[in-house]
């Protein structure tokens, strides 16, 4: 545990992710999101709220941080329970967006991305392996590979540098 | 013919504990005639209660406290009767069934053996004054007074500052419409004051009150003010004219400016009219207070007050009489509608409350009203200068073991208004909020806490240990989010401390000087807590606002028109009966005395050597029955009857 100074505050910062990820200030800390979340529910270190109060209090340090938001499996139960109409599953996924445009995301979604962007697959498919056990080769035909590239290309990623 | 019992269940509130079958067939091998039923208050009861008084020659209810439904059994029921509480003293103390059904047979024994000496107390009638005396011209009193001023009655409101209006004067806005509360306030004073059956004591005492329902005598003294309020036209050049080194911390706002020795109490003051504090005056004019100084000319010597007096109603040359002036109203009901007072922050060392920039709600009331020592205009105390970040800290003295252990109830709420106030007008302005729970029940409270929250104030669960002063004037704030679970830190320029409300000890002295009762938390007592709020334990004498216990405006104006209507009703009938249950023997009476002098209501007068009670101050007590040691005194049913019953319990 440590001392949180609120006066290491960004002002703007709740503004910000209010654009994006909707209503916020209303939370008030009863951390309904929290009973019903599968992955806090299986043990994962998944504090929403603490997340939230975070957001509230303009700690941008903390927030940006804060690791939760990229294990959300946008089960969307957060939601349906919020009594205050909350969308916690927007915040999330606002707070991603907000911590990769400073480029604080976790660094293995680079590869992810950059694996999907070369050959379409979160993973490489690794066919020589296949060949041995006489499994048929997993691979994108050329025409969907380039659908997908050009999405990403006309996404943020490309001015992000990550592709 | 014989005697009867009838037993109530009460549902199972006495059969759970005690076996009425059992107890029923003991007392019919004792010989006496006995019914139960489930509940003996029900409409069907009473029809088998009426048959049942044929049968006997008189009767036992066995059943819950007298205090419950005697009122009910003697509306009806012609023969003597007497009630045994089988619930609140029998059932439900205990736990063990046999011992409750045994202990409810000795009871009901006991009973039976009062019956035979009990009489029908005799019933007198005295005439009630129309008149009301309101103790305290707050919010509360002055609702409630325009009310009965309305119902026909005359009012009496007496207030001890010099004028009335009450702490909502201080405010700037009240919630929860963030409406103009010096607006509410002022148009029912302008009220009041119109009024030709309410009459206005400001700057007056309570000294003593005596009499009895329906005729309260009550002494007040009006303290001495120099000021000829005959004359005085509140033009406020006497003011001008007072020395700035005659000052002290002005009352109205709560010490955060002064006033002069010559002062007039707030900017809404009613009536407007000057006042000289003798114990701040300087003699400036070098002329002591009640001495006379002539010039060379033979012309009188004036100070600079009185010489500034256009109308020549300032006179100083009266003697300084402490006593004031000492008169008596009468009135046949008594409203109690004192307020209440916040604790000072010198109480609290763990926030620098020596500090300026640390001030307590109703000061921070003071600094964002117009009216206020900066003109409504949001600065810190020291340095006048704007302020970057405020911290509001809750339940300082409420909730706490140390200090009171009740919830002051309208801090949440204020402190919200006030932090609202703040972000409203200066969005720039971070604000803090420190809460152990928000308590925001009523009409549409939690829907202005939420906005408050949308503004954007901080409000964070947990106490603050510490407030640390800087070297820049600042104070480090050190205290805790349970939310996230860590201590924070931050710097503010201002604290505001939300002090309990409680009951000051002058006005509990008023109470007492009633015998009225003083809760555990200091305040004034109601009859029951839910049925009578308003009521007190002497008939006549009603509460209204916090005197009874913290309320915000809504509750105040609920409480204070309700207790009217009681008033009222008490009034209404022009005369009241009076059960007298003491009476004396006149032919064994000796004449020694000692009832006389151990009555503590001196109802007992004796003329020509016999006592006589005056049964409208006698409140059966019983103590001139203990003490008579002729036996001469007995009462109808509190009396010889209670030793029986006594006998009764040990046979």
């Amino acid at each position: 545990m440590r001392t949180l100074n609120l006066d290491m505050k960004n002002p703007g910062l709740k503004e910000e992710i209010e654009k994006d990820g909707g209503y916020i200030t209303g939370c008030i800390q009863c951390g309904a999101c929290m009973s019903i979340c599968p992955v806090a529910i299986s043990g994962f270190e998944f504090p929403n709220k603490r997340l939230f109060k975070l957001i509230i209090l303009e700690l941008e340090k903390e927030v940006l941080e804060h690791r939760s938001p990229w294990i959300c499996i946008s089960c969307q139960r957060c939601v349906h329970v919020c009594p205050r109409n909350v969308n916690p599953h927007s915040i999330y996924f606002a707070l991603r967006r907000y911590q990769s445009k400073q480029f604080k995301h976790p660094r293995i979604f680079e590869d992810i991305v950059r694996s999907i962007y070369q050959y379409g697959y979160v993973i490489e498919p690794e066919n020589s392996k296949r060949r041995e056990l006489n499994l048929p080769e997993i691979k994108l035909d050329e025409e969907e590979l380039d659908e997908i590239r050009m999405l990403m290309e006309d996404s943020r990623l490309r001015i992000l540098g990550i592709i | 013919m014989k005697k009867g019992i009838f037993i109530c269940h009460c549902g199972t509130n006495i059969s759970e504990r005690v076996n009425v079958e059992r107890l029923k067939s003991i007392l019919e091998s004792d010989g006496y005639l006995v019914r139960d039923h489930l509940f003996l208050c029900s409409q069907d009861a009473k029809q088998l209660i009426l048959n049942f008084q044929d049968e006997v020659d008189g009767f036992v209810i066995a059943a819950c406290s007298p205090e419950n439904h005697e009122t009910y059994f003697s509306s009806f029921i012609r023969k003597p009767f007497v009630i045994v509480n089988l619930r609140e003293q029998c059932s439900w103390p205990h736990r063990d069934g046999e011992h409750a059904t045994k202990k409810a047979r000795d009871l009901i024994r006991a009973g039976i053996n009062k019956l035979s000496y009990i009489k029908k107390p005799k019933t007198v009638k005295t005439k009630m004054e129309e008149s009301v005396a309101v103790i305290g011209g707050g919010i509360a009193g002055i609702t409630a007074s325009i009310e009965l001023a309305k119902l026909g009655y005359r009012v009496h409101i007496i207030e001890k500052s010099p004028s009335i209006g009450g702490k909502l004067l201080k405010f700037d806005k009240i919630y929860p419409l963030n409406d103009c509360a010096s607006c509410v306030i002022s148009s029912l004073i302008s009220e009041v004051s119109a009024a030709k059956n309410i009459q206005i004591h400001v700057y007056t005492e309570v000294e003593e009150v005596s009499g009895y329902p329906g005729n309260f005598r009550i002494r007040l003294r009006k303290k001495q003010t120099y000021v000829d309020w005959e004359k005085c036209t509140g033009c406020g050049k006497c003011i001008d004219a007072c020395p700035d080194r005659a000052k002290v911390p002005s009352e109205f706002d709560d010490g955060l400016t002064f006033r002069k020795a010559m002062y007039i109490y707030s900017p809404f003051a009613y009536p407007k009219k000057a006042v000289h504090d003798p114990e701040a005056c300087v003699n400036c004019g070098k002329k002591k207070i009640g001495t006379r100084r002539l010039l060379r000319s033979g012309k009188e010597y004036l100070t600079p007050c009185e010489k500034a007096c256009p109308t020549g109603a300032i006179d100083r040359s009266k003697n300084w009489d402490p006593e004031g002036e000492v008169f008596e109203i009468r009135a046949g009901s008594i409203l109690l509608a004192m307020g209440y007072e916040v604790m000072s922050k010198d109480s609290f060392p763990e926030f620098p409350s020596h500090l300026p920039n640390v001030v307590t709600g109703i000061q921070m009331e003071r600094i964002l009203s117009p009216t206020g020592p900066t003109g409504g205009e949001l600065l810190v105390p020291e340095t006048l200068r704007k302020p970057e970040a405020i911290s509001f800290i809750s339940c300082v003295g409420s909730r706490d073991e140390r200090y009171h252990t009740y919830c002051s109830k309208v801090c949440c709420m204020y402190m919200l208004k006030q932090a609202r106030l703040i972000k409203e007008r200066n969005p720039e302005i971070d604000v803090f909020i420190h809460y152990i729970d928000i308590r925001a029940p009523g009409r549409d409270l939690e829907e202005y806490y939420t906005l408050a929250r949308k503004l954007g104030i901080k409000i964070l669960r947990g106490r603050v240990g510490n407030v640390e002063p800087l070297n820049n004037g600042k104070l480090r704030i050190l205290g805790f989010d349970s939310d996230t679970g860590d201590p924070v830190e931050y710097t503010a320029d201002m604290v505001v401390l939300a002090t309990a409300v409680e009951l000051r000890e002058s006005e509990r002295d008023v109470a007492r000087k009633m015998r009225l009762d003083i809760d555990s938390s200091g305040f004034v007592k109601e009859k029951h807590p839910k049925l009578q709020t308003f009521e007190t334990s002497i008939d006549g004498i009603y509460l209204a606002g916090c005197v009874q216990g913290p309320k915000d405006v809504t509750e105040t104006v609920l409480q204070a028109k309700s207790a009217a209507l009681s008033v009222s009703s008490f009034l209404g009938k022009g005369e009241r009966e009076i059960d007298v249950e003491t009476i004396i023997d006149a032919e064994r009476c000796t004449g020694c005395g000692m009832c006389i002098i151990s009555c503590p209501f001196k109802a007992i007068t004796a003329e020509n050597d016999i006592p006589e009670i005056n049964p409208i101050s006698c409140r059966n007590c019983g103590i001139c029955y203990s003490v008579c040691p002729v036996k001469a005194v007995d009462m109808a049913t509190h009396g010889k009857a209670i030793e029986k019953e006594l006998e009764g319990l040990k046979a």
